[in-house]
């Protein structure tokens, strides 16, 4: 089974030897230069900014309030709003777009009809901007003239009154569906890849042997697929955690701030409303950023914990 | 699991779920394609039938008041200088990393690592400012290089996103046999011709896979561009969509004609080069 080049890869180092330094320096001081410069100093800059009360004027304003932002936060209804969001988001993705994307990956593997077709389709809303998709999917929910209510009244069926993306508790599950609906096709492709690279003797053993197709499944290729599984996860749930886009063009976080995430928040709170809170916004990014990398390692360690137990 | 040997059932049930998830994929765009075709008159009287005879009445006045021309430059001229740039640093710096022994190489590979773990939307409120600092010393100093208010700033937030390519292509670098560059050493070739004439070539696959990759990411990016461009005449296309949408909120048939306008270029590209886009996904994804 092929390792993640991210963790095997990376143990082992150089395979060849060159000893001119100074050309190899040459090579990485371009990227080396716009990834501090652009990224690693905005990084710190959101350490720093986030423990003060910064509004953003100029730097004479600029005064170190210590813990007061994070204190603040424990007491904002918005923000424990968007959190709880921005999780939905997360638990339904990785349940929902993870498992139709197997499905469907598995499905297609097993070689029906038109399996190219259907995986050239599914990956197609993918290439498209999330402002049209926003925009395009505002059209189909719209109480009047969209076909999703005019399908639900044919059937003597009510939508909301206001529409899908104008109720307080459906409209979130409204934007996590059509980002599952967006997403689920590149989920499929590397979960194709990773099918593709589990050898067939394997399966074809098992198969011979009198597996039937559901153990075949669960007792084999899924778990031979844990690796890529797992990236897939991550990946996953790091886009459902930074989602904006959507939820800027279908609710723009409303109505009454009932379907914000984190990130519409730090936006707004930031740089899109009247009042620029920087200092605050940028602890709520502080978080964002801890949060997503504390996701990240969780699911690794889990992963590496479960294949110990499956090793043992 | 061969599909062939399931039972009928559960093959019927198979298809079905195929065929409604490409259903709720196809039908949207067909719907905003057709839309888009018809006069306003066929818009309001059989919003979802077909279009009667094909109209690009809205289409055109949708590309004039959108002023696509300028939105198509701006988000190609950004989209482009991004990807040639950031594929470009992203390439020399892997195949430093992948190919030369020293003793900073891990410690910098390491550091390059840290990139993939930060989520870019959170530097929103650093960056920005990051930017109006550096527009304003380059103003003291006389240097022509505006940052606020310009796709450059777009430009160079993107170029800082290389951790995903170097990753990427390092790793397919490594994967690639020694004694290829070593063969072409003893022919007496430099260090920069093996990369060019050597190595660029072999690691084409990981290299394509990732210009496609960034292309699509830049292209549909939508809240950098919300961050940095303030004036019309800069707007990308997610930008110019947007508020298009305000503007002209009662002529629905001239709004979904503008989405047509930016959601079928993408389309048209990927049907062309799916299977080249397709098997740069899943090569990709192995190696990584």
């Amino acid at each position: 089974m092929r390792r993640s080049t991210l963790t095997g890869g990376s143990e082992k180092g150089p395979r060849t030897g060159r000893y001119d330094v100074r050309f190899a320096l040459v090579l990485i001081a371009p990227a080396f230069f716009f990834y501090t410069i652009f990224l690693i100093l905005p990084l710190f800059g959101t350490v720093v900014i986030g423990f003060t009360d910064w509004t953003g004027i100029s730097f004479s304003t600029l005064r170190f309030t210590g813990l007061e932002n994070f204190i603040q936060m424990a007491g904002d209804e918005f923000f424990w709003g968007a959190f709880r969001n921005s999780f939905l988001f997360v638990v339904c993705c990785l349940l929902v777009q993870v498992g139709v994307a197997l499905l469907f990956a598995i499905i297609l593997e097993s070689g029906p009809r038109f399996a190219r077709w259907f995986r050239s389709i599914f990956f197609v809303p993918f290439v498209i901007s999330l402002v049209v998709i926003g925009i395009l999917f505002n059209f189909l929910l719209d109480p009047t003239i969209g076909i999703v209510d005019i399908l639900l009244r044919a059937i003597g069926l009510d939508g909301p009154k206001f529409g899908w993306l104008g109720t307080t508790t459906l409209n979130v599950f409204v934007v996590i569906a059509v980002h599952i609906w967006r997403n689920f096709g590149f989920t499929m492709f590397l979960l194709i890849a990773g099918l593709q690279a589990i050898p067939r003797e394997l399966q074809e053993s098992a198969r011979l042997d009198g597996a039937t197709a559901w153990q075949l499944t669960t007792r084999i290729t899924v778990p031979l697929l844990r690796e890529v599984l797992v990236v897939a996860s991550v990946i996953t749930s790091i886009d459902a955690m930074r989602v904006f886009d959507l939820v800027y063009t279908l609710t723009g976080g409303g109505p009454f701030h009932s379907s914000e995430t984190v990130v519409t928040y730090i936006y707004q709170l930031g740089l899109g409303g009247a009042r620029t809170q920087h200092g605050y916004a940028t602890a709520i990014a502080l978080v964002l950023v801890l949060v997503i990398i504390g996701m990240s390692v969780l699911q690794f360690t889990l992963a590496r914990a479960g294949r110990g137990a499956l090793d043992t | 699991m061969v599909f062939r040997e399931l039972s009928l059932p559960v093959r019927l049930l198979f298809y079905l779920f195929l065929v409604v998830a490409a259903i709720s994929i196809l039908y949207p765009l067909t719907w905003m394609s057709f839309t888009s075709l018809k006069t306003n008159e066929e818009v309001m009287l059989s919003p979802f039938g077909l279009p009667t005879r094909i109209s690009f009445e809205n289409i055109a006045e949708a590309w004039q008041t959108g002023n696509f021309t300028r939105l198509y430059t701006n988000s190609i001229l950004i989209a482009v200088v991004s990807v040639i740039g950031i594929i470009a640093i992203s390439t020399t710096a892997a195949y430093g990393l992948a190919r030369y022994h020293f003793t900073a190489n891990r410690p910098l590979f390491l550091y390059f690592l840290v990139g993939m773990a930060v989520p870019t939307q959170a530097l929103m409120v650093p960056s920005f400012k990051l930017m109006a600092i550096l527009d304003s010393w380059a103003s003291a100093l006389h240097l022509p290089i505006p940052l606020l208010n310009s796709p450059l700033a777009v430009i160079l937030t993107y170029m800082s996103w290389s951790s995903l390519a170097i990753i990427f292509i390092r790793a397919y670098f490594m994967s690639i046999p020694p004694e290829l560059e070593d063969a072409a050493r003893v022919d007496g070739a430099r260090e920069l011709q093996i990369l060019r004439h050597v190595m660029v070539p072999l690691a084409m696959p990981a290299i394509a896979t990732m210009t496609i990759f960034y292309f699509v990411f830049f292209w549909n990016d939508f809240l950098w561009p919300l961050i940095y461009l303030h004036k019309h005449t800069l707007r990308t296309i997610p930008l110019g969509i947007m508020h298009f949408e305000g503007k002209y909120v009662s002529l629905w048939s001239l709004q979904v004609a503008a989405l047509s306008l930016a959601a079928w270029p993408p389309i048209v590209i990927y049907v062309l080069f799916h299977r080249r886009i397709q098997r740069g996904l899943t090569e990709g994804a192995l190696k990584f």
